[in-house]
Order: structure tokens, then sequence, then C-alpha cells
């Protein structure tokens, strides 16, 4: 179908529909209303309640400073409570950049040129945030045995034979098919930016 | 607060424009029902900010196509929604055959196009001019003639194949 017939066909559709007027008052009220709602209830989602719980574990790390008492186990300490207070705030930040596109004043060449950059940053924060995740995933067993358990994990433990090699296929069989992800995405948000620009 | 009795009169009046533009962003009737909702409900919300600079189907395409692209293309987290009835999304049950299958092939076309692609070949067929569609998309009206040619090229390689 050429442009021209396109033109034709709607036009046929658009007159059919404004024939078929459906829409109630109440249902319009209520869509506007319950939309409202659902936003206010949108605060509780995934991403705060996995940020909540890595804060918690921040702060249990931070509580227990007494326990450290080797500075192996101190400098392991200080890295796992950073991260895991640092890791939530900026995904959330970026997720929360990217639900916040300005719809009513932009217009579309504008909300989608906002998207493809807050997409981007969100990809490398993504990106930096698996890394800084195998760096955690290394720096918390030593701290978590020792607030549990209270005992030492030494540096040559049998447990780092197990748990570091099974982190570090963990970590490559993921990074195979993040790195693919955000190959193509970051691929696709180019041409998206390209197109915008020409 | 916007007044809801002017509202209401004005998405009743253009309810035609809000059931083509998630027809042709939407994949499903369920992503149909969101999305129609969420746009209803930022044209609630900008209702006030809209002060007859233009024309109000101009605003309401604005609205419509921006919600449509930043709804879409979030991370899938519906909310609870407002049972629609199914009579207001199934609208083009019509009698005539011919005229259904054309309407069909029509939306197929479309969805085949980017999404920019898409935005403008809407507001092309709703009858809007160059400088019109410029200033809902952001583009120049230059611009626009040269979008369109090219969809004009894409759409009849379609048909060679």
């Amino acid at each position: 179908m050429e442009l021209d017939e396109m033109k034709s066909v709607w036009t046929e559709m658009s007159a059919q529909l404004e024939k078929q007027k459906r829409l109630t008052d109440k249902l319009i009220i209520n869509m506007t209303q319950e939309r409202y709602r659902t936003k206010l209830s949108k605060i509780s989602t995934l991403e705060v309640t996995s940020s909540v719980i890595c804060i918690v574990i921040a702060i249990l790390i931070l509580l227990n400073y007494k326990k450290y008492d080797s500075s192996y186990l101190v400098v392991s300490a200080i890295i796992s409570a950073v991260l895991l207070i640092i890791m939530p705030v900026i995904s959330v930040s970026a997720i929360n950049k990217m639900s916040n596109l300005n719809i009513i004043d932009n217009n579309l060449k504008q909300i989608l040129t906002d998207y493809a950059k807050r997409k981007n940053n969100l990809l490398f924060i993504q990106k930096i945030s698996y890394f800084l995740g195998f760096i955690l995933l290394v720096a918390i067993l030593p701290v978590m045995v020792k607030i549990m358990g209270g005992k030492e994990v030494p540096m040559d433990s049998t447990v780092w034979f197990w748990y570091l090699p099974l982190g570090f296929l963990f970590f490559i069989a993921f990074s195979r098919r993040v790195y693919g992800y955000y190959i193509r995405t970051t691929i696709r948000l180019e041409n998206l930016l390209k197109d915008l620009e020409e | 607060m916007p007044n809801e009795v002017e509202f209401i009169r004005v998405i009743q009046e253009n309810e035609g424009i809000i059931f083509k533009i998630t027809s042709i962003y939407t994949r499903d009737k369920d992503d149909q029902e969101d999305l129609y909702q969420e746009i209803v409900y930022q044209l609630w919300k900008s209702f006030d900010s809209f002060r007859n600079e233009s024309k109000i189907s101009t605003w309401m395409y604005r609205i419509a196509l921006n919600t449509s692209i930043a709804h879409l293309r979030k991370v899938k987290k519906k909310g609870e929604q407002v049972p629609i009835d199914k009579v207001i999304l199934n609208r083009m049950d019509l009698s005539d055959t011919v005229a259904e299958e054309r309407i069909s092939i029509l939306y197929e076309q479309i969805k085949t196009l980017n999404t920019i692609e898409k935005g403008i070949v809407v507001l092309y067929l709703e009858g809007k001019n160059y400088e019109e569609i410029a200033n809902v998309t952001g583009f120049t009206s230059t611009n626009i003639g040269t979008r369109l040619n090219r969809i004009k090229q894409k759409l009849k390689s379609q048909i060679k194949q």
C-alpha cells in the first residue's frame, strides 16, 4: 500500500471512529485517578527493595566494626560497605532519570534524544556495577564469615579455592551475555541519535 | 486541578486520536489498554498548561506521541488498570471485511516503520501540514519533507518484496 492509498484508508477509518464515540465521563475520570494511585505505589519497586537490603547489610557491616581485628578485614569491610551504599544509589538514580522524561514540555525529537542519552548513561552504570559486583563478591566473604561466626577467613583458606573460581565462572558466564546486550543496545542508540541528527 | 467537565469534553471529542496512536505503538490489547490509560493520565496532568497557542488536536498528538515513546521504552511494570470496556479497544469490527482487511494492512505497514517514522506518518495521515508536523516532532519542515520521501520509498520497496 502506498502512502496516498494509506491516507485514504486512514481517512475512512477516522470517519468510522468519529461515529463510534464510546468513552464515558466516569471511565475517563477513573482512568486518571487510578493512574495517579498507580504512580504513587510504583515507589515500592524491586529496585528500591533491593537497595534497602544493600543498605541494611552495609549498616550491619559498619555496626560490627569492633570485630574486625586485622587490617585485611577492615579494608574488606570498608570496601563492602562503600560498594553496598554506592551501587544501589547510582542505579536507582539512573533508573529514575529514565522514567522522568519530560512528556509535557518536550517534542518527539527531544524525548528520543533524552531517552537515548539517559539509556546510554544507565548502560554505563550497569556495566560499572557489574564489575563492582565482582569486587563485592570477593570483599564481602571474610567480613560476613567474621560477623556470622566470629572466625576469620585466612588468605590461604580452602574456602577461597571454591568460592573464587565459582564466582569467577559466574562472572564470565554473565559477562558474555551482558557484553552482547551492551553492544547491541549501544549500536541501536547510536543509530537512533544519528537518525535524530539528520 | 484541571477543569473536569472541560477535560472530559476534550477527551470525548478527540478519543479517536488516542485510539489510533495506541494501535500503532502497541503489540497487543493489554499493552494498548495500558498505554491508553497512560495517555489519558498525561493529558489530564498537562491540561492546565494547554494555552490555546496551538490546536487542541496538535497538543493531544504531541502528548500522546511523547507518552507512547516514553511509556513503551520503560521496563514493563504495569500497575493497576481500569478495566476498559473491550468495545473501546475493539472498534474496527466492521461489517465490511474488505475495509477491515485494508485497515489491518495499513496498521501492519505502519508498524514496520521505526519510532520516528511512525510519529511522522501518523501526523501526515491525519492531514497535518509539514509545519504542524514539525511543531509536534521538533524537526524542521524541510526535514519532514525529506523523511516523508524516505518513508514513501520504504513503503514502495515493501510492496515490491
